[in-house]
């Protein structure tokens, strides 16, 4: 009777501890905790069947799995985790393979039971004290119990884990959408999101919001001297920073490349009030920038263009908002003065007209009214060594257009490139008009102006070859101009082009040397043949001591490093006889000749074909 | 100091007894100093804990309603042994809530995990202590073997009662490590009075029905039926403490609960009892209980030791009453020459048969180092 009664007391002591508990790790260690207590186990050890993540799974036909250790308690055994001890490895796959319950008695007198989960893998308990048959018996039921109970459970938590999944990749989906990836700020699309936001706020409660438009000021030559990745961790470094002094009131985000916004909102509507608010922000968000900062090694101190704009205002819709705050920010970064701009309406009035000159640009390529004007360059002997192409445009109702004009435009957007390629075909057709006339012997060499965009054009030089090839003209009769500020900005990527175009026998100048900032070292790497001196240096260099020792400074660097020297804009005799002097003996100026149209150009060389 | 251990005793109840001891022992250089001091003693805490700040050797232990030495039974008083080896005090300070996640903080304790024997002293009016044992034995690399035994007072109020270098504390198990392997033998000498009983509903310690009936009536109708007892003639306590619950395991061992307080139908014990367990109603006799203190001391003696250290059940002392003296005796004259000392506890702490530590009741446990 107390048997049977221990049995049935047995049976429903640990039927009871199969609880509904949704964490298996959990259900398990209860149940074999009451197991402890109830039958005096020494250890006890579960294997389930799991897939190739370690996950617990339900089983059918087609399922792939593995029978393997899920947990132990106690946890080890003369300090070694149970699962790794040789006698639980072996018993455990004799269970595992017996698909039956066994039992083994170990060397030290305690012995092994190994039951069947039924479906879900196996248990085995480790006692001081055999059991009986009849309680061996009686546990099977229970154990038909746990492994309900196991099932249950794991089509739970793989739904539990679907729906965690799901949601998850909602979040991330969500999270993507707002944000930038490499720095983690908002993005484009959602700080625009948030400006809509804003901009509606600010007029339901009557108050302000200012939108600042931040452009890193040389960037791009960090890019290109140091790899991108060191100026993307620049960028994440900064946007940690700017993230750093974002609030409620002020959200940040990555705009493009290096560019980004802050959006700052709830500013009081009276205008001095937010403006000095804004000031102080601005201020603080200059000093984030300037901070030094560290990268593989090298020390970066960047600065930055500020540009912004208040909100709402008349005559403003909210799409303008950014654009303006941008426009602000070009105009600062024009400016070599002030770095910081509100916009005005005036800046978008003068993009406008930027917007019809360029309009304009573009129709005059099409009714060719651009033509190429030649400046003949000379030696000391007054023979014509060659000429700088320069452009001209010939506009219908203003005339002649000066280039100072209207280049820096062209500059500004894509149009230099077609202006430029224009310019290298007509120079290459103009050539080939030269060379069939048959150049004199001192003629060296046509040069055409190259701008940075045409440097950084991928397909550049396949451009000037094709043209040469095209004409069937002389490598070496062309000649292309840079300018040192252009060659710093991407100076192993420029110097690989001009060394390229060297062996090809195009040789490059480099043009208005002294007025940028290249080093000597820079200078030495270049593979140039002719340093031009600036015009500035030479106006009045016979009257002028500092621009005479700029330009023999010039000239000892291009004796020293084996290039030519031209001096531009040789207008009298006296500057040209201290340019004699100083040992320059090539020349371009008004004293010559001015810039002429191909025509003139024509007459002033003594050609020996006959076809003159 | 030589390889002996050293103890100093008395039964002055001041705390100028406890300086005088703690400077004697002091002056005997020993590794650490256990601490057995007596609930009536009466000591102000801030005079107590001022003292143990000051001491820069380890110091463990406890206060427990009785102390012995040989087998001079302390009621008021204190005993100071200094121990000649080294040994290694763990403290887990767990307050009666979930905040704490025991399982991490013994996972954490590397040198505790590498143990195989450890004395507990530990608050006996603690919540958690189960729990503890079993994330302990859990845990650990090894097996090992424990003996400990709960402090605090018979007036089952919490106070602080553990001896630390911080001062007293409560809600504190401490785990002493000797350099040398412990043995323990454990006894209770219950036997059954009548059953077994089925628990058809239990909560934690709250045995609340046996047979599908209250609990109470069961256990009322039993013990009166079955002895010259009556519960409305004398208080639960005086006659539950006769009639304790046995847990009956797989191997036939009795698990005793003590049962303490009852409500009109539900009977609290000191320590869980499973829900569909099966339980019996014990008696105790004089001769059982003694005689299984004296087996207990034999197998804790299975090998040689330098000291033996007893924690004994104090509702064994209200059973016996006068004849504790007898279990004391008989524990002296087979313990052999070695110094023996012990308390009397608010729970016992011992491995089971299969090695798990288990919170006994009712029970001695003697530990021999």
């Amino acid at each position: 009777m107390n048997k049977a009664l221990f049995i049935v007391s047995l049976q429903h002591e640990l039927a009871m501890a199969v609880n509904n508990e949704f964490d298996l790790d959990k259900l398990l260690k209860h149940f074999i905790k009451v197991c402890f207590t109830r039958l005096s186990l020494s250890s006890a050890h579960v294997y389930l069947h799991q897939n190739g993540n370690g996950r617990p799974i339900v089983i059918d036909d087609q399922t792939q799995f593995q029978t393997r250790h899920f947990l132990s308690v106690p946890k080890n055994k003369e300090g070694k985790a149970w699962q790794d001890t040789t006698i639980l490895i072996d018993f455990s796959q004799k269970v595992i393979q017996a698909q039956n319950d066994i039992s083994f008695k170990q060397t030290n007198g305690s012995f092994l039971y190994g039951f069947d989960l039924p479906n879900h893998g196996i248990i085995i308990f480790e006692t001081r004290v055999e059991f009986e048959p009849i309680i061996e018996k009686a546990l099977q039921p229970i154990f038909n119990k746990l492994s309900s109970s196991c099932y249950s459970n794991i089509v739970y938590n793989s739904l539990l884990l679907e729906m965690q999944a799901r949601k998850e990749a909602d979040k991330r989906a969500m999270y993507e959408a707002q944000h930038d990836t490499l720095t983690g700020l908002f993005n484009q699309r959602h700080i625009k999101d948030l400006l809509e936001q804003a901009h509606f706020q600010a007029i339901e409660k009557n108050h302000l919001g200012c939108l600042i438009f931040l452009g890193l000021s040389r960037f791009k030559a960090i890019n290109d001297e140091m790899g991108h990745s060191v100026g993307d961790k620049i960028l994440m470094t900064l946007a940690e920073r700017l993230n750093a002094i974002s609030s409620e009131q002020l959200q940040v985000a990555r705009f493009s490349g290096d560019e980004f916004i802050l959006l700052l909102s709830c500013l009081p509507k009276h205008e001095q009030k937010a403006q000095h608010i804004v000031d102080e922000t601005i201020l603080n968000i200059s000093k984030t920038i300037n901070l030094p900062l560290t990268c593989e090694g090298s020390l970066f101190k960047l600065t930055c263009s500020i540009g912004y704009n208040f909100f709402p205002q008349n005559n403003m819709q909210q799409k303008d908002i950014i654009p303006f705050a941008n426009i602000a920010m070009h105009e600062a970064k024009r400016s070599a003065s002030l770095k910081v701009q509100r916009y005005e309406k005036e800046m978008s009035d003068k993009i406008h007209l930027k917007n019809a000159y360029v309009k304009e640009m573009k129709q005059a390529l099409r009714n060719d009214e651009f033509c190429l004007y030649y400046q003949p360059q000379y030696n000391q002997n007054k023979e014509i060594i060659g000429a700088e192409a320069l452009l001209r445009w010939y506009h219908p109702t203003r005339k002649m257009v000066s280039p100072e004009v209207y280049i820096p435009i062209a500059e500004e957007s894509s149009l230099i490139l077609d202006i430029g390629l224009w310019v290298l075909e007509q120079a290459c057709q103009d050539l080939k008009i030269l060379e069939q006339l048959g150049l004199p012997a001192s003629f060296k060499k046509l040069s055409i102006n190259v701008s940075p965009k045409q440097l950084q054009q991928a397909n550049f030089k396949d451009l000037v070859l094709f043209n040469v090839e095209k004409n069937k003209i002389q490598p070496k009769h062309l000649g292309l101009e840079l300018t040192e500020n252009l060659l710093v900005e991407s100076f192993d990527q420029s110097i690989i082009l001009i060394e390229e175009l060297k062996k090809q026998g195009i040789d490059c100048s480099i043009d208005d040397f002294g007025t940028g900032y290249s080093s000597l070292s820079y200078l030495r790497r270049i593979p140039a043949s002719l340093l031009k001196i600036d015009r500035s240096f030479v106006i009045n260099i016979d009257q002028q001591t500092e621009g005479a020792a700029i330009a023999k400074m010039i000239i000892s660097l291009g004796n020293a490093l084996n290039m030519d020297v031209l001096a531009e804009g040789v207008e009298t005799k006296e500057e040209l006889a201290c340019l004699v002097s100083l040992g320059c003996y090539q020349y371009q100026g008004y004293l010559f000749s001015r810039p002429v149209p191909f025509e003139d150009f024509l007459a002033l060389l003594p050609f020996s074909a006959t076809a003159k | 100091m030589n390889n002996q251990t050293v103890t100093w005793h008395s039964d002055n109840n001041s705390i100028d007894a406890f300086q005088e001891g703690l400077q004697a022992i002091i002056a005997q250089q020993p590794q650490s100093i256990m601490i057995l001091s007596c609930s009536d003693n009466h000591y102000i805490e801030k005079d107590i804990n001022a003292l143990l700040q000051n001491i820069d050797i380890s110091v463990c232990g406890g206060i427990y309603t009785h102390v012995f030495i040989g087998k001079t039974l302390l009621e008021q008083g204190v005993l100071f042994v200094g121990l000649a080896s080294a040994v290694t005090k763990h403290q887990f300070q767990i307050n009666n809530d979930d905040s704490i996640d025991i399982s991490q903080l013994i996972e954490n304790n590397t040198a505790l995990k590498k143990e195989s024997s450890c004395l507990m002293f530990y608050d006996g009016l603690m919540l958690n202590t189960e729990c503890f044992l079993d994330e302990l034995y859990s845990t650990l690399d090894r097996e090992m073997t424990v003996a400990g035994g709960g402090a605090g007072h018979l007036d089952f109020v919490q106070r602080p009662c553990i001896y630390t270098n911080q001062g007293l504390k409560s809600n504190i198990i401490q785990l002493i490590t000797p350099s040398t392997p412990l043995s323990t033998g454990i006894g209770h000498g219950w036997t059954i009075l009548d059953g077994p009983f089925l628990v058809t509903e239990s909560e934690g310690a709250m045995i609340k029905s046996l047979n599908y009936q209250d609990a109470f009536s069961v256990y009322k109708e039993t013990v009166e039926n079955l002895s010259h007892y009556k519960f409305d003639q004398h208080e639960f306590f005086d006659i539950s403490r006769h009639f304790p619950f046995g847990i009956e395991n797989i191997n036939g061992e009795l698990l005793v609960r003590d049962p303490i307080v009852h409500t009109q139908s539900s009977i609290q014990c000191v320590g869980n009892v499973a829900n569909s367990s099966m339980v019996y109603i014990l008696k105790g006799e004089k001769n059982s209980l003694i005689t299984s203190a004296t087996k207990a001391l034999e197998k804790a003696h299975s090998r040689a030791c330098s000291y033996s250290i007893f924690f004994d059940c104090i509702s064994r002392k209200l059973y016996l009453e006068d004849d504790f003296t007898q279990e004391l005796e008989m524990l002296f004259k087979h313990n052999g020459d070695q110094p023996i000392f012990g308390v009397l506890s608010l729970g016992e702490i011992a491995n089971d048969q299969g090695g798990a530590m288990k919170l006994l009741n009712k029970s001695i446990v003697i530990g021999c180092l």
